[in-house]
Formats: structure tokens, C-alpha cells, sequence
């Protein structure tokens, strides 16, 4: 499957540099958005396939609800690190991690509010953020990280991470992985906005 | 977003009324097709834009970074959860 998904992103790059014409563009925005929707009720229809999804949900500790505060708290240190260490100013680093792998929204934002390197910093920083996860989330599932193998996906667990999330791990893990990216989903844009207006 | 969550839950309903048919079983090909379709659109806007491309050599090593440590840091502040979890 990784090799399957790393091979799909690097051949759309080769695709849309050397390929396919600059006028197809605009359109691909609104093809992901059907592939999304496609997505999610597919991963809907293998949940509510799955026998006893009810008392599975009910099994879910209420400890695991904590997941999306433990994740964003440590990608904001992690992301506060980076800045540190790079001599980027604190809030606009900080910005940058709030994006949470949600790419297009968390670059956008800081385009308007923080200028375009920022911004193109953003975006490949969660871009990256998305293909890394794509191989690390399965592994971190066969070495026994649990919940913790849900993070790396940050925001994107609710829509691209969760398919592989959904392959790797059983029914409840990946209702609390979708969980984890709807509220990421919800944090990035406020925190992104929070951070980079200073 | 919400259309989003639509879809999964309208899913779900779905695939209760689906259950045991034989249907169920193409839905995993149609996620993982469409989840490479997503990411060949993905690179395929990233390849056909070149500001990304020409920024790559002096921002890219700084997005990398980030990258890394933003995963690590979630990853670390989530084992405690996990542990305790476990117990």
C-alpha cells in the first residue's frame, strides 16, 4: 500500500511538471474534493460493516479523547523546536506546525499574514508532513505505539491518513483517528491565525 | 469540513443496510484508489506549480525540519497517554 501511495504522489509531480498542461489545474481542486467525499464513505461503509461497531465504540477509554491535545501540544513544541533551531521567529514557527499537515489552509493563511516565505515554508513543511506519515503510520502500528501512531497524520487523519490508518489498525482506533483529525481540523486554522498575526 | 463528516456517516448507515453483501467487499479498492488519485492530484499541483519546484533547494531543508520535529513532538507527548492506557 505505502509503495502503492509514495509511487501515486512522486508520479502526479512528474505529472503536473512536465505532463499535464497548466490550464488543468484549477479543476483538480474540485476532483479531490469528490475523491474525498468518495473516501470517507468508503471508510464509512467498512465501519458500519464491521460487526459490533456499537460496543466498540462504547470500549473506546475515555483517555483517548485527550489524543488531538496530546498531538497538537507536541507538534507545537516539536514545530517550536524547529523554529529555534532555525532562527525563524517564534509565533510564525509555531504557525507553521499549526497547520498540521493541512497543507493548502495553513499556507494560505500565512501568505495573508505573514508573507510568502513563510507561507511556502508552510506548505512544504506540511506537505511533507503528510508523505512522511503515509509509510511512518504503519510502521509505528507494528511497533506497538498505539494511539501515538495516529499523530504523525496530524489533521489529514480525517480525510488521506485515515484510509491508511483504517488499513493498518482495527475499527475503534480509526474512529478515534478520524476523531483526532476533525479536531486538528478545527484547531489548525484558529491556531495558524493565533500564531501568525504576531 | 461538514460534507466531509456527512459522507463518513451516511457511509456508515450504509453499510449497515449493506452488511454481508458481497459489495462490501470492492469498498477497500475504491479507498485506496482514491487515496492515490488524491495524492497523484496532490503532487501533480505541486509539480505543476513552479514557485513550489524553484523554492525547494533554500526552503526545503527548513520545511523538512519542521516536518520531523512537529511529528517526533506528537509522537512523544502521546506515549504517556498510551502507556497509561495500556494499563
Amino acid at each position: 500500500m505505502t509503495i502503492l501511495l509514495v509511487s501515486a504522489t512522486i508520479g502526479g509531480v512528474l505529472l503536473g511538471r512536465f505532463i499535464m498542461p497548466a490550464t488543468v489545474l484549477p479543476y483538480l481542486s474540485q476532483y479531490a474534493l469528490w475523491l474525498l467525499l468518495i473516501l470517507l464513505f468508503g471508510i464509512g461503509i467498512e465501519l458500519g460493516s464491521s460487526d459490533s461497531l456499537g460496543q466498540r465504540i462504547l470500549s473506546i477509554k475515555p483517555r483517548s479523547l485527550l489524543l488531538p491535545i496530546t498531538s497538537a501540544l507536541g507538534t507545537l513544541l516539536g514545530a517550536g523546536i524547529a523554529a529555534f533551531l532555525l532562527g525563524v521567529r517564534m509565533p510564525l514557527g509555531l504557525g507553521i506546525g499549526a497547520g498540521f499537515g493541512w497543507y493548502s489552509l495553513s499556507s494560505l493563511l500565512l501568505a495573508e499574514l505573514a508573507g510568502p516565505e513563510i507561507a511556502a515554508i508552510a506548505f512544504l513543511a506540511n506537505v511533507i508532513r503528510e508523505l512522511i506519515a503515509i509509510p511512518l503510520i504503519p510502521w509505528l502500528f507494528r511497533q506497538n505505539f498505539g494511539l501515538a501512531a495516529i499523530t504523525p497524520g496530524g489533521a489529514t487523519t480525517m480525510d488521506v491518513t485515515l484510509a491508511v490508518v483504517s488499513r493498518v489498525t482495527d475499527e475503534e482506533t480509526t474512529l478515534i483517528a478520524f476523531y483526532h483529525g476533525v479536531v486538528l481540523s478545527v484547531l489548525s486554522p484558529f491556531l495558524v491565525t493565533l500564531f501568525g498575526g504576531r | 469540513m461538514q460534507p466531509l463528516i456527512l459522507a463518513l456517516l451516511i457511509g456508515l448507515l450504509c453499510g449497515r443496510l449493506l452488511k454481508g453483501s458481497s459489495l462490501i467487499k470492492l469498498i477497500p479498492a475504491v479507498v485506496l484508489v482514491s487515496v492515490a488519485l488524491l495524492l497523484l492530484i496532490m503532487g501533480a499541483k505541486i509539480g505543476g506549480n513552479p514557485e513550489v519546484i524553484s523554492s525547494l533547494p533554500r526552503l526545503g531543508g527548513k520545511a523538512l525540519t519542521f516536518a520531523i520535529l512537529s511529528i517526533a513532538g506528537g509522537i512523544l507527548l502521546t506515549l504517556p497517554l498510551q502507556r497509561r492506557n495500556n494499563t
